[in-house]
């Protein structure tokens, strides 16, 4: 008799504080994670938020947006008609125009190309490519290499080479978009073969918007600009030839007829 | 096949004619235009030089000599005569394609000739030699 009035006595007083002390650890976890949850600096939970609308460029991207030596010191350049890269009808962004430009570049071969920033503009440079002395690509895959081409047997490029030696000829092509003013080569900022090879791989992908969705006025100009470098021999180095010995025009002409002819 | 004197001398003057007068030309019209040897263009004649000159000697001075009572007609030795003109061709093929395919090397031409000489000696050796046995055997018939 004296056991059962034992046993029917409430709770000892551990069991009740184990109760609270899990409830107050519950309340703290779910106070952590709310916290957590609405912190703005706190990414691996914000990471799955729900998408808000495109951030505008930070300083520090347009910093990142790299820049190509301007003013320009080409071998050869000339102005492109605006008619070529706008578009027919209504308003044409400077976007547009680069979309245009690397449209054009890909029928021409150029499967590789970059954007840089230069004054008030971009600039679009293609890779560096070996070429012919009558401007002419060099057939795949000697184009794009480095290594001096060796031309047909009894071709007429082979009986040049025969006759005057073996010289190798490379080029970049770079499209300059801006209202600037004008460029002068004056006092132009030269590229080396180097810095050439690079161009094309070390540029941007695309325009940023804060270039691309400014519209295109009547004040832009495009201009191809053309560096082109020399090999005199095949143990020589290739430098930077400051005047081209051929018109920037024979330099374009896998690209010309593709800019001149739109769909 | 029966070739006589006169028909061998002249077979073997026409090969080592080509053999000079291509290269000649090749290295004549380079020199003129002066962008090859980067005005290195002796040390291509001197490599150049050595290589044709000993055995268009020897052609020549068996063109100019005659041999006493004997006739041009006469028949030549055909087993000698096969192997000095079959060594004739190979070393002037040789020779016009060294010249003609050095420009498109990856080395410069002056090397590409420094190293071809190796070559072009031991088969040189071994053409004066057919050479020079083919038409001593044949004057002393």
């Amino acid at each position: 008799m004296y056991e059962q009035v034992q046993t029917a006595q409430p709770p000892p007083p551990n069991r009740l504080k184990f109760l609270v002390v899990a409830a107050a650890c519950l309340l703290l976890v779910v106070a952590c994670v709310a916290i957590l949850r609405y912190s703005p600096g706190f990414s691996v939970i914000n990471a799955n938020r729900s998408a808000s609308p495109t951030p505008l460029p930070s300083p520090e991207y347009r910093a990142d947006f790299p820049e190509f030596p301007w003013p320009p010191r080409a071998s050869a350049f000339m102005n492109i008609p605006s008619r070529f890269i706008t578009n027919q009808g209504g308003t044409t962004a400077v976007k547009d125009v680069g979309l245009r430009l690397e449209e054009v570049l890909r029928q021409g071969g150029y499967g590789q190309f970059g954007y840089y920033h230069i004054p008030r503009g971009f600039a679009l440079a293609t890779r560096l490519e070996q070429f012919k002395s009558d401007g002419t690509p060099a057939d795949e895959p000697d184009r794009w290499s480095k290594k001096i081409f060796n031309p047909k047997v009894f071709s007429l490029e082979y009986l040049r080479i025969l006759l005057k030696g073996k010289t190798g000829h490379y080029r970049v092509i770079v499209f300059a978009v801006t209202d600037d003013d004008f460029f002068a080569q004056t006092e132009g900022k030269r590229v080396d073969v180097e810095q050439a090879d690079r161009l094309a791989i070390e540029g941007a992908n695309k325009l940023p918007d804060w270039i691309g969705d400014s519209p295109y006025t009547d004040r832009h100009w495009c201009a191809a600009l053309v560096y082109e470098f020399e090999k005199p021999s095949v143990d020589q180095p290739i430098d930077f030839k400051p005047n081209s010995s051929l018109m920037a025009q024979a330099h374009l002409q896998k690209i010309l007829p593709y800019l001149e002819n739109r769909r | 096949m029966t070739v006589t004197l006169k028909g061998s001398r002249i077979m073997l003057a026409v090969v080592w004619g080509i053999g000079f007068i291509v290269p000649v030309a090749i290295l004549g019209a380079q020199t003129f235009l002066g962008t090859v040897y980067h005005g290195q263009d002796s040390e291509a004649w001197n490599w150049f030089t050595p290589n044709i000159v000993p055995t268009i000697g020897l052609i020549i001075a068996t063109f100019a000599s005659s041999s006493p009572g004997r006739s041009e007609e006469q028949p030549v030795s055909a087993p000698l005569f096969v192997i000095a003109l079959v060594l004739s061709v190979s070393y002037a093929v040789a020779l016009i394609a060294i010249v003609a395919l050095a420009p498109l090397a990856d080395s410069p031409p002056l090397e590409t000739y420094k190293r071809s000489s190796l070559l072009l000696g031991v088969i040189q050796g071994v053409v004066t030699g057919a050479l020079g046995g083919f038409f001593i055997k044949n004057a002393k018939k």
